[in-house]
Parts: C-alpha cells; sequence; structure tokens
C-alpha cells in the first residue's frame, strides 16, 4: 500500500471531480502512475524506497494544479447519466422477469412438463383429456391461411366416434345417439407481439364437403335455434407473445363428409382452413 | 464476506466482459437507453399491453377481432364506461371501455353487428353481464341517410313465468324516440312506465326490460326526416349479438 503522503496528495488532485465513480478511479489510476514511477526512479537512480517515493511525488507537480486539470476534463453529468441509467436498467430487468414470469402463469407454459415436447402436448391434451369415449382419429390437416397480419395453422385434430351411450347429467342418465365429433387446434401466429389472442376465433364457423354448416357459437342463429351440436364451439387462449390458439369442437358432424373448412369472413375477409377427415391414424 | 463475493462474481464475469468490446463512456449512455426503451416496452407488453389513447385502444381491437377499418360515428360516455361506435365495411363495430381515471385504456366489451339494409337497432350498453333487472335501456339507431333528424321505435316486450314462486303475464309495447348523437347515430331510452317503488308490477317491468338483452324482441322502426315526414318504416326481431 502506498504511503500516506501519497494518499493525501491524490485524494487532493481528485477532490474536484464531482462523480465519486470517477473520483475513485482517478484515485487509483494516480496512485498506480506513483508507484510505476517510483520504482523506476529507484532503479535508475539507485536511491532508497522512501527517496524515490517522495522523488515520484515531487515529479508530479501540484496536486491543486492537477485537481482543476482533472475536473476540466470529467464531465460530471455524462457520468451521472451513466450511473442513473444503468441504476434504471437494472430496475427495468428485474421488472421485466417478474412480468414475465406472470405473463408464463397467465398463458399457462407449463415448464414441468418432461419428456415429449411440451407443446404437442398442449395442442392435443385438452382434447384427449375432454372425453375418454369413442373411437379417436388423429387427422393429419396440412392446411394454413393468412389475414389481418395473422397466420392460422391448424397443429392438431381428432375425429371421434361414439357408439349410441347413455350418459349421466347431473345425476339424470340420458340416451346419447351415434355420432361423429371433430376437435380442432387452431394456431394463430401474429406478425406483432401481442398479449391478447386472436378475438376473431370466436366468429369462425364451418362448412364440409355435402354443404353442410356449422354455425359459429356465437351466431344468434344458434342461441334462438338450439344448434348446438352442429355449431363450432370452443375456448381461446394466448400461448406466447406471438401465438394463440382456439382449441374448438364440432358436436356433431356429417360421418360422410370428406372434409370440413373452418371459415371466416366477416368485413371482406376470406380465411379458409380446410380439414381432410379420411385417413388418419389411431393413437 | 462481500468483497470476497463481489470479487468471486468479477472473476465469472471478466472472461464474458472481455470479448464485449469496451463503449466509450457516451456509447454506453446510449446503450443503456435504447435497453431501457427495449426494457419498459417489454413490461408494457407484459403487463397486458393496454393502449395508451381511445383511438389507439379501438384500432386494437379492430385487429385482434380482425374487422373493419371503421370509421368511427361516435363516441359515448355511459356511466363507468365509453362506448365507440365504428362503422365497418359491412357493420358495425362497438367498443366499450372501462373509464379510467389515469393510464390506460381497457376493454369491457365488443360487439359487431351485420348492417341491416336501412338502419340497424342496437343496446348501447354492450358489456356480457347478468341482467336481471334494468331500471332503463339506452337504444341506438344506425343509419346512413344523412335527412333522418328523428327516430322512433315501437319494442313490444312480452314474456310469461314466475319469479320466486310467483307467477307473471307481461306484454306491453313501448315507444322510444330518437334524436340525432354523433355522426350517424340517433340515440333514445327505454324507460318503465311504472315507478321504482311500485311494488311488484314495476318489478316485473324491470324484469322485462332486461330481456332487450336474452329474447328476440318485435321492433317497428320509424325513421322522419326535419319536417316530419316518414322517410322509412321497418319491422325486425332484434337480438343482442352475443359478441
Amino acid at each position: 500500500m502506498s504511503n500516506s503522503e501519497w494518499v493525501i496528495w491524490t485524494v487532493r488532485a481528485c477532490c474536484r471531480i464531482r462523480l465519486g465513480y470517477d473520483r475513485r478511479a482517478a484515485e487509483r489510476e494516480l496512485l498506480a502512475h506513483l508507484e510505476d514511477e517510483a520504482e523506476a526512479i529507484r532503479r535508475e537512480k539507485e536511491l532508497t524506497a522512501y527517496e524515490a517515493e517522495q522523488q515520484a511525488l515531487a515529479a508530479m507537480g501540484d496536486a491543486d494544479e492537477v485537481g482543476r486539470q482533472l475536473a476540466a476534463v470529467h464531465k460530471p453529468w455524462l457520468g451521472y447519466l451513466w450511473l442513473w441509467s444503468r441504476r434504471v436498467l437494472i430496475v427495468c430487468i428485474a421488472v421485466a422477469v417478474l412480468a414475465a414470469l406472470g405473463f408464463s402463469e397467465r398463458v399457462g407454459f407449463d415448464w414441468n412438463v418432461s419428456g415429449d415436447n411440451p407443446r404437442y402436448w398442449q395442442e392435443k391434451s385438452w382434447y384427449i383429456d375432454h372425453t375418454t369415449a369413442g373411437t379417436w382419429t388423429e387427422l393429419t390437416p396440412d392446411c394454413r391461411d393468412e389475414s389481418d397480419g395473422y397466420t392460422f395453422t391448424v397443429p392438431a385434430a381428432a375425429r371421434v366416434h361414439n357408439e349410441d351411450y347413455t350418459a349421466e347429467y347431473e345425476g339424470v342418465p340420458h340416451e346419447v345417439e351415434e355420432n361423429t365429433s371433430l376437435y380442432v387446434t387452431v394456431r394463430a401466429t401474429s406478425l406483432l407481439p401481442s398479449t391478447e389472442g386472436c378475438a376473431a376465433f370466436w366468429d369462425f364457423y364451418a362448412v364440409d364437403d355435402l354443404g353442410n354448416h356449422y354455425w359459429s357459437w356465437t351466431d344468434p342463429d344458434v342461441i334462438y335455434t338450439w344448434q348446438y351440436q352442429r355449431s363450432l364451439v370452443g375456448n381461446t387462449y394466448t400461448t406466447g407473445l406471438w401465438t394463440s390458439e382456439y382449441q374448438a369442437w364440432i358436436s356433431e358432424i356429417d360421418r360422410s363428409a370428406s372434409w370440413i373448412e373452418l371459415r371466416y369472413d366477416r368485413d371482406g375477409r376470406d380465411v379458409r382452413l380446410r380439414i381432410d377427415l379420411t385417413g388418419g391414424e389411431k393413437p | 464476506m462481500t468483497e470476497k463475493r463481489s470479487q468471486r462474481w468479477r472473476r465469472f464475469l471478466s472472461p464474458i466482459a472481455s470479448r464485449i468490446p469496451r463503449l466509450s463512456r457516451p456509447w454506453r449512455v446510449v446503450r443503456n437507453l435504447v435497453c431501457i426503451v427495449l426494457g419498459v416496452y417489454l413490461i408494457w407488453l407484459l403487463l397486458g399491453g393496454n393502449p395508451l389513447t381511445k383511438e389507439w385502444a379501438f384500432r386494437r381491437e379492430e385487429r385482434l377481432a380482425m374487422v373493419g377499418p371503421s370509421e368511427i360515428l361516435l363516441e359515448r360516455p355511459q356511466s363507468d364506461t365509453e362506448l365507440v361506435v365504428g362503422k365497418t365495411p359491412e357493420g358495425y363495430f362497438l367498443v366499450q371501455f372501462f373509464r379510467q381515471s389515469v393510464g390506460s385504456w381497457v376493454t369491457a366489451a365488443t360487439r359487431y353487428l351485420p348492417r341491416q339494409a336501412d338502419v340497424t337497432l342496437t343496446a348501447a350498453d354492450v358489456r356480457t353481464r347478468a341482467r336481471f333487472q334494468e331500471e332503463s335501456v339506452d337504444l341506438l339507431l344506425l343509419c346512413d341517410d344523412p335527412a333522418v333528424s328523428r327516430g322512433e321505435a315501437e319494442l313490444t316486450l312480452a314474456g310469461d313465468g314466475s319469479v320466486n314462486g310467483r307467477r307473471y303475464d307481461f306484454d306491453q309495447t313501448y315507444t322510444v324516440e330518437f334524436l340525432p348523437e354523433g355522426e350517424r347515430v340517433l340515440a333514445g331510452r327505454l324507460q318503465p312506465e311504472t315507478d321504482s317503488d311500485a311494488g311488484w308490477e314495476g318489478e316485473v317491468e324491470r324484469f322485462a326490460l332486461a330481456w332487450i338483452y336474452s329474447m328476440e324482441i318485435p321492433v317497428t322502426i320509424r325513421l322522419y326526416d326535419g319536417g316530419g315526414a316518414l322517410l322509412l318504416e321497418r319491422s325486425i326481431e332484434y337480438v343482442f349479438p352475443r359478441r
């Protein structure tokens, strides 16, 4: 450690530097410089350490004069701006991390899913959990369409055939006739990040190749004609900053149909997602 | 202890930091400010991304619902909310916002109404909520004809049933007068004819007013010009849109 005279000199030389961070850095730099200078003098002139230190200090000149020059070079406002920007940035990062955790909780990211691809698991689990009865056929829809900055795809779909069975609703058994249902997961990928999912999903409806019409469940015709079995019903979820999904089903589709097309056509849009109902494989 | 920890931390960071080119202080300030702006944007986005102006909020709802672009016809304060009515190429888009004392605009509800041939009727409060009884119902008539200066609607509320074991059989026709409010929009209010303290009758009537939001209501609409001449008369079955 340097001697106390050096410390006094450097403190005096740097006291005009207003920013503490810069002041301490300048003090460290001056002390390092003094040490190097004293070492050089000691070797060159073969003096004692004390004499070399004294000469090195004398060579530095007047502390007040050096202090004035240092103060003129250092811009305190830029230093303060830098320090404060750094602090604000740290707070920003901390808040962003908390907000991201909150967001991931809201959209239901499951960090604990192990093994299979979690996205795959989410795409299908909702309808696999939805019903256990019936004969399942996993379809392989290969369709996409674009509108309003969204790209629509169908990452998963399944057809379920149910034989006649007796279901129980609120403790009361009732007969359910043989029927075929369709389950689909429609994904909207947005160009812009958003925490709000695509609201247009609610107004998607469907048609099939036999001319059958499956209403959007928000259509007043469904409400006043009780066409719930023949309507596209579902829930929408935000699944990421760029993606949202519509997990939807039609309880009763025409089993002779070879394709079903999901459509949206408000205000001149023309979104069409055709799902091939033939083929597929049993899970 | 603290110093040791900070030294360890520096030792851990120094190989990484040494690879990053060292910037001068002004550039470090610029870099930090850019990162702060991006960070604030990310935080705003992750916290819901609520728009800061009404127009922005309306356009965002339009984009999410994939309708429009709309021409805004009316901005209407309604109790603790504000309704914005836009005319889209094939219909009307209504967005109701919660009025915040400061800051962002939060959407309470949106509704899309396919445009009827000459005139479109809607309830002005488009929020989805349990409506058992209504003290009054604000209605809007949307029509393109600039000659229209007054409107009238005859609504028939009819139904029977029972509440708390007490039977009712209600059938009444109301006439609502509509006056211009905003661009090509007329507003009127359906009010009960009984006082709120009229007992059972008053209760049933307020119960019937809420049917506007849940039943098909037969309505006859008449539109008049400035001289009082009838421009249009049309009968419709009004249905409160689900979305």
